[in-house]
């Protein structure tokens, strides 16, 4: 009778663990469900749902097509640069949250007063996420989920077209 | 009399509050055939035995083992319990971490409804990453350049091995002349 009541009890313990671990948000998820809606940010999700209708769509650029096939989601999450949140630093905020839950620092990149800092974390011998951190005076975060080949978003830059990019300004619009 | 005197002892008897002395009393006044017509409902006291008799010696172990008895599983049957367990407790997870998923992605909407304006963000976002990765590895290029450098060098004595060896060739020529000139 004892020893069924501790299994019942160690059952229940490991149960409430697992579930306690699985409900645990990332620290990305974290930062975007703490500022979304809020004033003074703006943030963009686009859903693997979306993605999967994307893959759809016809592309003359075979390399996009290939890379959005296999991202699975993308969020923004930026401050507004008439706001008045200027205390707000996400890198400072993120970054070190990153380092302890696997992610690794690919690069950072300092642009004028900005600074970009590159997080990635693997799974296996494929990189899951890209965290992008803008810090500075527009402070803003990307998020990007998949099974990321960063060779190709690398050559993305080169390959997108003026014709491309005047699009984009179009749709933008 | 008797009989007022036995309802008396009965009525104390069936309240939980007569003696040894008393109870003995009323099993003698009711062993009186005549007086037991009265209350003939009460025979059974008479038959009853005074004295409670000791459970045996090993009366409690028996009673003890009855009561606690340990149902014994065969090997077969406990590892098909201890497997229900465990798959019990995998779909009860599963369960809840679908549950969890379903929940977050329901509390989370898209922000483009139109596949059109989402490419076209999509492709502003991964410029706009490709880019700022690309000024990145611009930095990095003159240390690229370091890296090769010693690939250069081997190159360079290759061809110095080469000249080398040509060159002996030629002061092999040269023997050969200065052995003419002394002919």
């Amino acid at each position: 009778m004892k020893s069924d009541m501790k299994r019942i009890l160690i059952f229940i313990i490991i149960a409430a663990w697992s579930l306690t671990a699985l409900g645990q948000k990332s620290p990305v998820e974290d930062l975007f469900d703490r500022y979304n809606g809020r004033d003074g940010f703006t943030s963009v999700y686009i859903s693997s749902k979306m993605f999967s209708l994307l893959s759809r769509i016809d592309s003359d650029d075979e390399e996009f097509r290939n890379l959005v096939t296999r991202i699975k989601g993308i969020r923004i999450l930026s401050i507004d640069s008439a706001s008045n949140t200027g205390r707000i630093n996400f890198a400072g905020e993120l970054v070190p949250k990153l380092n302890r839950s696997g992610f690794e620092e690919l690069m950072t990149v300092k642009e004028q007063h900005d600074e970009v800092r590159f997080m990635i974390r693997e799974a296996g011998d494929r990189i899951a996420e890209l965290v992008m951190v803008t810090g500075g005076a527009g402070s803003s975060v990307v998020w990007i989920t998949g099974d990321l080949d960063l060779r190709t978003i690398a050559s993305l830059s080169g390959t997108m077209g003026i014709e491309e990019l005047e699009e984009l300004e179009n749709v933008e619009k | 009399m008797e009989q007022d005197k036995v309802r008396e002892l009965l009525h104390r008897y069936y309240g939980g509050v007569t003696t040894e002395k008393e109870e003995a009393q009323l099993r003698e006044l009711l062993s009186d055939p005549s007086l037991l017509s009265y209350f003939p409902e009460e025979r059974h006291l008479i038959i009853m035995n005074e004295t409670v008799p000791e459970p045996s010696d090993d009366f409690y172990d028996r009673l003890t083992e009855i009561t606690h008895r340990e149902r014994r599983m065969r090997p077969g049957h406990r590892l098909l319990r201890h497997a229900a367990t465990v798959a019990a407790a995998a779909v009860i997870l599963a369960a809840s971490w679908m549950l969890l998923n379903q929940y977050r992605a329901q509390s989370v909407k898209d922000t483009y409804t139109d596949p059109e304006i989402a490419m076209a963000e999509v492709k502003s976002i991964l410029t706009d990453v490709s880019r700022k990765m690309n000024t990145g590895m611009e930095e990095l290029e003159p240390m690229r350049k370091l890296t090769e450098a010693p690939e250069e060098v081997g190159e360079m004595s290759r061809i110095n091995s080469i000249v080398e060896d040509n060159l002996s060739k030629l002061r092999y020529l040269n023997r050969l002349d200065n052995g003419n000139g002394n002919n």
